[in-house]
């Protein structure tokens, strides 16, 4: 018995190690987006220069050419091109909210059968406690794989609910 | 202590079982909490005109949308006026909190599996509200108020 529950558990620890270490497409998927929320993650209270590196860490996971297209619910819609235009609006970003929060509650992702692009939908959620301000949105991000890393080239809404 | 240990595993085993697959708990889109009977259109039984369902969301349903059911499938669905019509007839919609007159969607026809979902709370602009046609099967469950 204490056998087989050591086997189980060896066999349980090698599957963690190799999906942590050797993630596929899928899961860098997930683990880049993931390392974006946390990168859109800004406060009024962090230094200059905290705010330019998780800028900069930003920009590393978009294409050159990326298009991020965002309605928010209740506002205007903004369109943020190029590495250059994520970097701005997270900068703005950190001097408009005292405490930024994004986080993706799901992603789900489809891999092209040659698995050099793919697309993503994830649930995102961002908050401002101070501001007293939360929304989730879904969101349909178009990824692309280039020299072995995937980047996204393009962001927008999705709607689950079609009105027409 | 190992008989204590495997009863707590059970316990823990059969939670899990039962907050996924009977009642799911889920974050709604306004950041609220509320469950859902998955279990209430399992035998059988369809969603019915008036209920609030959880919608599941294209990614999963850690959040979901929390709709009532206005339009059924096959159904001609219209807002006029801020008014719900179903096929050509006005809908008595007691539930709806406040509504906005400038509220229009012309008419269309609902598929053989698709419901129409409506918030209760119509006294934002239409564009600020999310409603809309939802599949059979995004249709979680029947939230508990």
């Amino acid at each position: 018995m204490r056998k087989l529950v050591a086997t189980l558990v060896f066999i349980a620890l090698v599957f963690v190690a190799h999906r942590y270490l050797m993630p596929d497409d899928d899961g860098q998927i997930r683990d880049r987006l993931a390392a974006l929320a946390r990168a859109a993650t800004v406060a009024r209270e962090l230094s200059p220069l905290e705010v330019a590196a998780r800028a900069n860490e930003a920009q590393g996971y978009v294409t050159s050419t990326a298009v991020i297209e965002l309605k928010p619910l209740e506002g205007a819609a903004r369109k943020i091109e190029g590495r250059e235009g994520l970097r701005l609006a997270i900068a703005a970003a950190a001097l408009r909210f005292h405490l930024l929060t994004v986080s993706f509650l799901d992603v789900k992702t489809e891999i092209s059968p040659d698995r050099r692009s793919a697309t993503a939908y994830a649930t995102a959620r961002a908050r401002s406690e101070a501001e007293k301000w939360e929304e989730v949105i879904e969101l349909k991000f178009s990824l692309e794989k280039e020299n072995g890393v995937w980047l996204i080239s393009r962001a927008e809404n999705h709607e689950s609910l079609e009105r027409r | 202590m190992k008989l204590l240990a495997v009863r707590a595993g059970a316990l823990a085993i059969a939670a899990f079982l039962f907050f996924t697959f009977v009642l799911l708990p889920v974050k709604t889109e306004d950041g609220d909490y509320t469950v859902v009977n998955r279990l209430a259109y399992l035998r059988g039984e369809s969603p019915r005109r008036g209920d609030v369902v959880a919608i599941e969301l294209a990614a999963g349903h850690s959040a979901v949308f929390l709709k009532r059911i206005v339009g059924m499938p096959g159904e001609r669905f219209e807002i006029r006026k801020g008014r719900t019509l179903i096929n050509g007839a006005l809908l008595d919609e007691p539930y709806v909190k406040s509504r906005l007159e400038t509220w229009t969607i012309d008419e269309l026809t609902l598929g053989d599996d698709e419901y129409y979902v409506i918030g209760d709370d119509r006294g934002q602009p239409l564009e600020h509200h999310r409603l809309g046609r939802a599949r059979r099967d995004k249709v979680l469950g029947k939230a508990l108020r």
